[in-house]
């Protein structure tokens, strides 16, 4: 039974296959290796294919769920805006109606109080007011 | 007997009384006058209430839109968080599902370990 279990990946070889990605081999208990390199024991080297394997899984998870994050972020705030809107429209309205309100009511006063023939008031105004002044000269100049 | 004595009065004082009518013509109108104001004074006053009052109403009804979906964002985000989580611990038991069956693979089937190498990395196997 192996007590320990080797492997060798090298990572600058001057060998005649320099140009390669890269060479690995297994090794058994003291025995030597074909080149010179590093040495992983089975469970970092299970630990390093298992985690590039999973590389693909672990940046779709995390990129997923920034998108899940910064979509729920910019719905809430787009609902806020939405909500804000629509108190404006509802204030705007309200408002309109009330001044609507009030200047049918200020009319229908202005209304009661208006003549319907304003210079026909007017000249019997005028006159009368000439007359009165010529009558009161007239009764406190006896 | 009386009306005859108020004619004579009447009749007396026509222009004291010809003046007091003409003040109580111009008291009468000013009255009115006033009230016409009074009364569209009242009429922005009520508007005015109607507005604040409607306005109160308005911007409870935003608040409470507003917490609405506030909540909704709290639990969307808590689903996020929680999924995220179920995620990561999905995957790191499937990372050591296969640390797992490389370490196997060393003891009972070293070649499918080099081929797995091989395809990973592009590592050449030396012998």
């Amino acid at each position: 039974m192996r007590l320990l279990t080797l492997m060798a990946l090298s990572l600058w070889s001057n060998s005649a296959s320099a140009e390669a990605l890269g060479q690995f081999t297994f090794l058994g208990f003291n025995e030597s290796a074909p080149f010179e390199g590093i040495l992983f024991d089975p469970k970092a080297t299970a630990t390093i294919l298992a985690d590039r394997s999973f590389l693909n899984s672990d940046c779709e998870i995390k990129i997923k769920y920034s998108l899940d994050t910064q979509t729920t972020e910019y719905t809430l705030e787009l609902k806020n805006l939405q909500i804000r809107h629509d108190a404006l429209i509802n204030e705007y309205d309200m408002r309109t109606q009330s001044l609507e309100r009030e200047a049918d009511a200020l009319a229908e006063a202005l209304k009661k109080q208006s003549n319907k023939s304003p210079v026909l008031w007017a000249i019997a105004g005028i006159a009368g007011g000439i007359a009165m002044s010529y009558g009161a000269y007239k009764v406190f100049n006896e | 007997m009386i009306k005859q004595k108020l004619l004579q009065f009447a009749f007396k004082n026509w222009r004291e009384l010809l003046v007091i009518f003409c003040l109580s013509l111009v008291a009468i109108k000013t009255q009115m006058d006033y009230r016409a104001l009074s009364k569209a004074y009242e009429t922005s006053q009520e508007e005015m209430r109607l507005q604040i009052s409607s306005l109160r109403g308005i911007h409870a009804e935003e608040i409470r839109q507003r917490e609405e979906a506030l909540q909704s964002y709290r639990a969307a985000m808590d689903r996020i968080q929680q999924n995220y989580l179920e995620s990561v611990a999905e995957l790191e038991k499937q990372k050591e599902e296969a640390t797992a069956k490389h370490i196997r693979q060393f003891s009972q089937d070293k070649g499918a370990l080099g081929n797995e190498i091989v395809n990973t990395y592009g590592f050449e196997l030396v012998e």
